[in-house]
């Protein structure tokens, strides 16, 4: 009787020890014990084939026990469709339910135009609030590739001031085409996703699936704001890092208690899939119901600054400052406008020597150069020292209103009075004071 | 003096006495001309055109022959030589299918990323000069993550390498739904590079594309080439499992060739030594160069390329003082960019020779070389007309100089020129069903697509396999189908080319403010090349290891000048896990099963450059390595072996000598490389086993869990245990050449005998038993007597 291949295995992977005697070959045996060997054997199949019936039986009575526990825990229910069954949480957030700083019918009314800004997708500026579908998934990895699934899938919308949340778990692989097909409905209701990373991951691995459980469905058309790019590039400057919970305890005040850590989830999915314990979930439903709602209070945050609604308590005027940078990259000096007045109420007081610098620059940018000399008048004026306000400064004088006398003062004076210019800086200036003093004391402006 | 041209060259050397008498061989292969077959009707007028301008006015019978079959769909292996315009076998009907239906899709998979872009840019030549949107991209590591998503939609040829198809494409494959959907065409350049553990790691690679083709509903043309090996057909049905046509007979021309095979003199008659073989491929090399005639030397290791690069650099070094170039080194562990440099300047004759290992022998393209030598036998007699392949591709005679080492095998070519002559080369030989390989793949499967009830995947019992990962928590079965429920990627979690995926940098420290890494070493080689205090070469530079860190993964070396270099001294011990089968024949036990095999490098030499001379020993304190494979070994009781009139000391030598005999001869009768098997004696348990001291022979005994020397005051003893010598697999969980050797095991031993006999050698040489430092002074009298003993003649 040759070995079991899969014993053989557990050897090369020094799992099991030492082989046991081989059994003496049957052949050597009469023809009396042979039969009775073969009796023996029939029993022995009878009793493990009758045990594992009995344990497939113990199996279905622990899964469905599982998912009552569950449907009784979450206040879910479980819905049948074309594809199979699946199981679903729905909640509603009624309108004055504040969320950190937040409160759910203020974050409904973001500006549409400023949206599509951030999405860099001009379509979405044509929809509403409420054709927005937010989207975050619970998956079994982070790996990625197609062995990774998106187990839970949390989806948001606005209706009527109010926000809902559906959550579709797939209770077990099996029911995974079923949770699809429920999200390809109600994303075929919605315009526009609006995700956190979901450009490079959710959306991604969905589509993966989509493909492996053979169902069409693009979730890669519709136009997508995915607010990871946005974020970092408006608020990123003052976060150590720019994940969604950074983001919600630095920027959007919420508060998250006993939070399950992301990279616990995939092992308590496992682990519901073996115990069928519903305690195991409870977490992850909790974590996914908030990741999908702060999307939504981030969403209009950003939609605020960009708009500049009013200076936020939460938003701190380089926010400010970082989103006119990202409007005037995308849109050009007009849109700045709103921003900058708003800004320009702040000033100086508040805001640093480097906040101002760059206000100047996008002051300068935006075509509007007197605020900025004003800035930079300031800025000299706080600090003599201060190469870039000098510089620009002489420059505006020289070149603009070429009053050359009242170049050579200021660079003079600076030389003067600041002893931190580089080599470099110092040369520059000199030089141009020496060109400045070489002509005219004014021009005649032609 | 005026230059010799390569004819002149030759014609003199044949005038020399000293070089004909030991050659062993002069062959000279004459031109062959073309046959030619019309262009099948098919064809595109575009392409056609567009071939006959490049000068193909007509295809090879072979050619014709090849893109008829893959046009009808046929799955092809072609087996044709270096320059016989295999290539245009399948870019032909690739192009053409393309050209038909623009949707068309093909992967091209090449051994290595180099070859890879060579093909790459092949086929992109062709299509420039086509004028087709036709687009072609290599995928490999390199590729810019920008530029992949690209490659995936619009790549109509895909170039990559299995490496990438194993880690990148195919636990991605939605991303590749375009690919995948519209694949009609498979290319497998280089399959004889798929033999042993590389070759049963593709064959699992490839029943997983088929399985993600089966999904999309594609069903490709699989189209192989391959050097000439001697089961092309089978080989490529066992990689493939399915019937595959085999095309073979190449219509292409060759142009005249001189193949000699040398065989150094004897230096020393009484100990049977001959010169190195490097001595003469030094003088050959010089004087070939010397014509300007451009010649590619073959070593066998990374030592000996390193040591005949300094040697040839030393030597030109006063001709060419700034041309650093002139003379090069190339082997695996040089960075890309100096190879790149390397190829360039074969390819301008600006670099006149070069030594390499066998990282040449494939189709990079380095141009025409008229010169091959190759310092000692390759290992196999494909490696050889591969080898020897890289002079004299396209026109002009060209030549080849094989020169023996004083190994059996070498010898053995030597004493029968014929053999070499005209044998088929060897098998390639791959076990895709070894466990740990399957089960490796059979985990990446699952997590591409989950295995359905009733799938079959690879020889073995799938069901089993996957319940077994269920067991483990990595599967998750729901109904009939099991899947993937684990956090990990399992593609990560294994190299196709090695057991251990981990390298070991080497960091130059000679400038203490700027630490360079100038190499990388595979996790094995690491422990014999860049051990503590070792000499490691690179570029014919000399480096002293002044640490190896283990847990880092580097090796910290500085630059010396040393007039030595350095070779590690390890054991092998052995322990029988499970015998298969097996049988008292004669005076012995013959067996063959499952073995634990230790390895331990304890201690290396110093050998002193030009003289060979042992300047001392040193040790060195790495772990174990650990290894689970299969062997044939055989056991003489001890009470036999005192029926021979010897000392015990004569007797353990004696045996270490057959043991020599053997594995060299298994090597053959396996038609295998001699580094895919390897020999230990010892005794079944493990605890007693035979190696190579400082001093001479020492037992070591494991009696009390510690290892011990077990030689007494009077030398070794053998009346403890019963002395067994294994032949086995060098691979983890074997490929399946032990019970090959079992079964001849007779065969082996007669071999053996008639060997010994015939050599010419006083008292044993490394020609038959091994050099006589090693085994003594009796061997060659006791090694008869103890195969009479074994095979119950005595």
């Amino acid at each position: 009787m040759t070995m079991k291949s899969i014993d053989k295995l557990k050897r090369l992977t020094g799992e099991a020890g030492q082989p046991v005697k081989k059994e003496v070959p049957a052949e050597a045996f009469s023809a009396e014990r042979q039969a009775q060997l073969k009796e023996l054997r029939l029993r022995i199949e009878s009793v493990v084939s009758r045990s594992q019936a009995r344990s497939r039986a113990a199996l279905s009575e622990k899964t469905a026990r599982g998912n009552q526990g569950l449907a009784e825990l979450l206040e879910g229910c479980e819905v049948e469709n074309d594809e199979g069954r699946f199981f679903l949480v729905s909640r509603m957030m009624r309108g004055a339910s504040p969320h950190g700083h937040s409160v759910i019918q203020e974050a409904q009314r973001f500006d549409m135009t400023a949206a599509a800004m951030l999405a860099n997708n001009p379509r979405i500026s044509e929809w509403s609030s409420q054709d927005a579908l937010f989207l975050d998934t619970e998956t079994t990895g982070l790996a990625g590739g197609t062995g990774t699934m998106p187990f839970l899938i949390g989806l948001g919308w606005f209706d009527e001031g109010h926000f809902h949340v559906h959550q579709i778990l797939a209770r077990d692989f099996g029911e995974e085409k079923a949770a699809l097909s429920y999200l390809r409905q109600i994303a075929s209701q919605r315009k526009y996703l609006v995700t956190f990373n979901g450009k490079a991951f959710d959306v991604n691995l969905l589509s993966t699936r989509f493909i492996l459980n053979r169902l069409s469905c693009d979730l890669t058309a519709l136009p997508h704001l995915d607010l990871l790019h946005p974020a970092r590039r408006i608020l990123g400057h003052r976060l150590e890092n720019c994940r969604l919970a950074t983001l919600e305890e630095q920027i959007l005040g919420v508060k998250r208690e006993g939070d399950i850590p992301g990279w616990e989830i995939p092992q308590r999915y496992f682990d519901w899939l073996r115990r069928r314990d519903p305690r195991l979930l409870v977490d992850i439903f909790e974590h996914n119901r908030l990741d999908v709602i702060s999307m939504a209070t981030l969403t209009a945050h950003l939609a605020d600054i960009l708009t500049a609604r009013a200076l936020k308590q939460s938003a701190h005027p380089d926010d400010y400052l970082a989103a006119a940078r990202l409007l005037l990259q995308k849109t050009g000096p007009s849109a700045v406008f709103k921003i900058l007045d708003v800004l320009g109420e702040e000033v100086c007081a508040d805001i640093s020597q480097d906040s101002k610098k760059k206000l100047a620059f996008l002051y300068k940018r935006a075509g509007r150069i007197d605020d900025a000399v004003q800035l930079w008048r300031d800025m000299v004026e706080c600090d003599p020292g201060d190469y870039q306000a000098v510089s620009e400064l002489a420059k505006y004088l020289e070149h603009r209103v070429r009053d050359y006398q009242a170049a050579g003062v200021l660079i003079e004076k600076a030389l003067s009075d600041a002893t931190r210019f580089s080599c470099d800086e110092r040369g520059a200036l000199e030089y141009r004071l020496r060109r400045v003093s070489s002509r005219p004391a004014t021009a005649q402006r032609r | 003096m005026a230059k010799l041209s390569l004819e002149e060259w030759v014609a003199r050397l044949k005038k020399n006495k000293s070089f004909t008498a030991n050659a062993a061989a002069l062959i000279d292969i004459p031109a062959k001309p073309a046959d030619y077959d019309d262009w099948p009707d098919w064809v595109n007028p575009k392409l056609r055109d567009m071939l006959q301008k490049r000068g193909m006015e007509r295809l090879y019978r072979h050619q014709a022959q090849a893109v008829r079959f893959i046009r009808q769909g046929q799955d092809v292996v072609l087996v044709t030589p270096t320059a016989s315009g295999k290539t245009l076998c399948y870019n032909l009907p690739v192009l053409q299918r393309i050209l038909d239906e623009p949707e068309t899709r093909a992967l091209y998979l090449f051994p290595t990323k180099a070859l890879a872009q060579d093909q790459m840019h092949e086929a992109h030549s062709l299509i420039t000069d086509l004028q087709a949107d036709i687009k072609t991209y290599t995928y490999d590591g390199d590729t810019p993550d920008d530029a992949r998503r690209a490659i995936r939609r619009q790549g109509h040829i895909v170039v990559t390498n299995p490496d990438m198809l194993h880690a990148g494409i195919l636990p991605h494959h939605t991303k590749w739904q375009k690919l995948f959907v519209n694949l009609k065409y498979v290319v497998i350049d280089e399959l004889h590079t798929y033999r042993g553990i590389f070759g049963s790691h593709f064959a699992n690679v490839i029943r997983r594309l088929v399985r993600v083709c089966r999904f999309y509903g594609a069903n490709p043309v699989f189209i192989c080439c391959s050097a000439t090996v001697a089961n092309p057909r089978e080989h490529a049905e066992k990689i493939l499992e399915r019937e595959v046509a085999l095309l073979d007979k190449s219509g292409a021309p060759s142009a005249a060739k001189t193949f000699v095979l040398y065989n150094p003199p004897i230096v020393n008659r009484e100990l049977g030594i001959r010169q190195s073989a490097m001595t003469p491929a030094r003088k050959f090399a010089t004087d070939l160069i010397d014509n300007s005639i451009q010649t590619i030397v073959f070593a066998t290791s990374r030592l000996n390329v390193e040591v005949l690069t300094k040697y040839l650099k030393d030597k030109f070094v006063k001709t060419k003082p700034k041309d650093d170039h002139f003379v090069t080194g190339y082997r695996g562990g040089y960075l890309p960019n100096l190879r790149r440099e390397i190829e360039k300047g074969l390819r301008s004759r600006e670099v006149m020779g070069v030594i390499s290992t066998n990282a040449l022998e494939l189709g990079i393209d380095i141009g025409n070389l008229e010169a091959c030598i190759m310092t000692g036998y390759p290992g196999s007699i494909a490696s050889t007309w591969q080898q020897a392949g890289r002079a004299g591709r396209r026109a002009g005679r060209s030549l080849s100089i094989l020169i023996a080492r004083s190994n059996p095998l070498d010898q053995f070519i030597m004493e029968n020129p014929d053999y070499f002559f005209s044998m088929s080369p060897e098998h390639c030989r791959i076990n895709p069903d070894n466990l740990l390989i399957l089960l490796h793949h059979i985990k990446s499967a699952a997590f591409e697509l989950p295995f359905e009830k009733g799938e079959n995947f690879g020889g073995e019992n799938l069901e089993e396999f996957l319940q077994y990962l269920e067991e483990k928590g990595v599967l998750h079965r729901t109904d009939e189908r099991w899947h993937w429920s684990a956090e990990s990627y399992p593609a990560d979690e294994v190299s196709l080319r090695a057991i251990n995926p981990e390298n070991v940098v080497v960091v130059d420290t000679t400038d203490a403010g700027n630490h360079k890494v100038i190499a990388e070493v595979d996790w094995d080689s690491a422990f014999t090349a860049v051990h503590d205090e070792a000499i490691y070469m690179l570029a014919s530079e000399q480096y002293h290891v002044d640490k190896l860190d283990l847990t880092r993964k580097k090796a910290y070396v500085r630059k010396v000048d040393a007039d030595y270099y350095t070779d590690a001294m390890t054991y092998t011990n052995v322990r029988v896990i499970d015998s298969f089968e097996n049988v008292r024949a004669g005076g012995a036990i013959v067996e063959h099963g499952e073995v634990q095999v230790v390895r331990k490098v304890v201690g290396y030499k110093k050998i002193k450059f030009y003289t060979s001379e042992n300047l001392g020993y040193g040790d060195v304190n790495l772990p174990e390595k650990d290894m689970h494979t299969t062997s044939y070994w055989f056991t003489i009781p001890r009470d036999r072996l005192r029926t021979l009139d010897f000392t015990p000391a004569e007797v353990i030598d004696g045996l270490s000598a057959l043991a020599y005999t053997l594995q060299h001869l298994s090597a053959m009768f396996l038609m295998a490389d001699t580094h895919d098997i390897d020999r230990s004696l010892g005794d079944k348990s493990g605890e007693w086993f035979v190696s190579q001291g400082k001093t001479g022979r020492v037992i070591t005994s494991f009696a009390n869990g510690r290892p011990q020397s077990a030689s007494g005051p009077e030398g070794p003893r053998i009346d403890e245990f019963d002395p067994t010598i294994f032949i086995f697999d060098a691979y983890p969980g074997g490929i399946g050449f032990s019970e090959l050797l079992y079964r001849e095991h007779a065969n082996l031993l007669a071999a053996a005998k008639s060997l010994i006999a015939k050599c010419p050698c006083a008292f044993g040489c490394p020609s038959c038993v091994g050099p006589t430092l090693e085994v003594g002074k009796t061997a060659k009298e006791i090694v008869p007597q103890m195969i009479d003993l074994v095979l119950g003649k005595g």
